[in-house]
């Protein structure tokens, strides 16, 4: 079965956002995170078939996603991954406007910047409870990780995240 | 002011762009116009993840071994051998039946019964030696020791100015410099002529010990008497149990206490400090899970974190309804992301009845 133009339209309108805003959390890179989201998205178009229904392709995306975002960071050239800041500063410029308001809500987003600093592992977990709203047993399913590794990993996040924002008043 | 509700504010403001997202769209485009491929999807073991976990068990049991081996020595031999007799003698531990089923594998209650009534006689040079009373309490070792000697023998304890056999109830083990105090308290004394005109001798002798610090551990430690031994609790600040035997037929009965719960625990971790490339220790929380506990061994799962160099697995302590407990020092080794196995072997097959409580890195692990 093929998708209309509207209906790929549609599709990247509704989950496109998700899935590289989850990458962007992960790799902290703009270019790389959109890579990512246009490889999971010919990768959902070539399984198309295995999709059953709105949820299940969420949660398709999301661990998609999150395996595409482990491959790159296996990958040799990529372990030297650059920093946030660095990618902005080096990005092109016909995606300014973008940019801009990355730099902003660095600038003014404390709480960017932690999320950021954290380990990529954390971030995937912060990302998909705090923005997601998934359950640690959909984390744990999605990510293929025992409930207990994703309590554990909350909780190092959070700690490491109170630390970093030195004590703020965030209520986690 | 709710972390989740500013995370999202921050990450509404990302986005895609037009540009990123009509690129995605003519690549699906272009993807969906492929022919077909029938793909053939074998579905892949995590080999690493088994090899990382056989790693670990080999690395945990070898080093086990090695510590029996390098501690016990070959007293070891000896001192199976003197088991195994006290064993049949008292019928506590047949095995030609054993079945860790039944009632035939030996509990610390036993023991503490075993140490009160023990009666092991050896003859050396004309010399016979019968421990027949071991007590041990929170602090102390206290054996009876029934000494028959050659009537032109006098014997006095160790250290004594006299001229007489010196009586040396030698302690050995490891971590015994680590104690703060410790002292043996001896009395000897001549108790009579026996019919065949030996002198029939009394011995008390006490151990007392006493740690300041949890670290200070006296393991696998024995008092050693003209070739009888008698081995110490394996013990901090206080006393536990007499180890006995290591078994050489294992079990494959397997208790799993809450196996799919999860603790948050402590650990200890390792690392070096950058500027200078100092070893530096401190006590992080971890996550365990999986806790199996059988008569022969306590194994579980734990967490190790990413990047991290080395990590403890946390220390374990199998609590007895008499108080006696079963001690395991956390395991320095180098970690491997995500799950790794922890398995302590026990010297000796323990009744899962007698058992009141399992704590591992200060966690209750609600045994009942």
């Amino acid at each position: 079965m093929n998708f209309t133009d509207d209906e790929l339209n549609e599709i990247i309108d509704k989950y496109g956002n998700s899935v590289y805003r989850l990458a962007f959390s992960i790799t902290k890179n703009q270019t790389d995170a959109e890579d990512i989201t246009q490889d999971v998205f010919i990768k959902f178009i070539e399984n198309r078939h295995k999709i059953e229904n709105d949820s299940h392709l969420k949660a398709w995306l999301i661990r998609v996603t999150v395996n595409h975002c482990k491959n790159l960071f296996s990958e040799y050239w990529n372990k030297n991954t650059t920093a946030l800041d660095n990618a902005i500063n080096n990005t092109s410029e016909n995606k300014c406007s973008d940019l801009d308001n990355i730099i902003k809500r660095e600038e003014h987003n404390e709480l960017n910047a932690a999320v950021t600093a954290l380990p990529a592992k954390y971030r995937t977990v912060i990302h998909l409870y705090y923005y997601e709203e998934y359950t640690i047993k959909a984390i744990s399913e999605t990510l293929n990780l025992s409930s207990g590794t994703v309590k554990w990993q909350l909780s190092r996040a959070r700690k490491l995240l109170k630390k970093s924002l030195k004590g703020g008043d965030y209520v986690f | 002011m709710f972390f989740k509700d500013e995370y999202a504010k921050a990450n509404d403001d990302i986005m895609l762009d037009n540009y990123t997202k009509e690129s995605i769209f003519h690549s699906m485009k272009k993807a969906q116009n492929k022919p077909c491929a029938v793909i053939v999807h074998h579905k892949k073991k995590n080999v690493r993840a088994y090899i990382a976990v056989a790693a670990v068990i080999v690395m945990v049991l070898s080093s086990i071994s090695i510590i029996a081996a390098n501690t016990w020595g070959e007293d070891l031999k000896e001192y199976f051998n003197w088991m195994n007799k006290n064993y049949n003698d008292y019928n506590l531990y047949d095995k030609s039946t054993a079945d860790l089923n039944s009632d035939n594998f030996l509990s610390f209650e036993q023991i503490a019964e075993f140490g009160k009534d023990i009666n092991v006689s050896e003859e050396k040079n004309n010399f016979t030696v019968t421990i027949n009373k071991i007590i041990f309490d929170n602090a102390s070792l206290y054996a009876e020791i029934d000494i028959t000697a050659p009537s032109d023998i006098n014997l006095a304890v160790l250290n004594s100015e006299d001229d007489s056999l010196a009586i040396n109830p030698m302690l050995t083990g490891d971590n015994i410099a680590g104690y703060t105090t410790s002292s043996f308290e001896n009395k000897l004394e001549k108790t009579g002529i026996n019919d065949a005109g030996q002198n029939m001798w009394k011995l008390y002798t006490r151990f007392v010990y006493y740690s300041e610090s949890s670290q200070n551990v006296l393991h696998n430690a024995s008092i050693l008497f003209n070739g009888i031994e008698a081995v110490l609790p394996d013990s901090g600040n206080e006393t536990e149990i007499l180890s006995i035997m290591l078994p050489n037929d294992i079990s494959s009965n397997v208790y799993s206490i809450n196996s799919d719960k999860d603790y948050l625990v402590t650990a200890k971790k390792n690392y070096l400090v950058e500027h200078d490339a100092d070893a530096e220790t401190d006590t992080i929380e971890t996550m365990v899970n999986n806790v199996v506990l059988t008569p022969l061994s306590i194994s579980y799962t734990q967490y190790v974190e990413w990047n991290d160099e080395f990590i403890y697995a946390p220390e374990c302590r199998i609590i007895f309804k008499d108080g006696t407990y079963l001690y395991f020092n956390g395991i320095d080794r180098s970690s491997d992301n995500g799950q790794a196995l922890i398995a302590h072997a026990f010297p000796m097959p323990i009744n899962l009845e007698n058992v009141d409580d399992v704590i591992i890195g200060g966690a209750s692990i609600d045994f009942n």
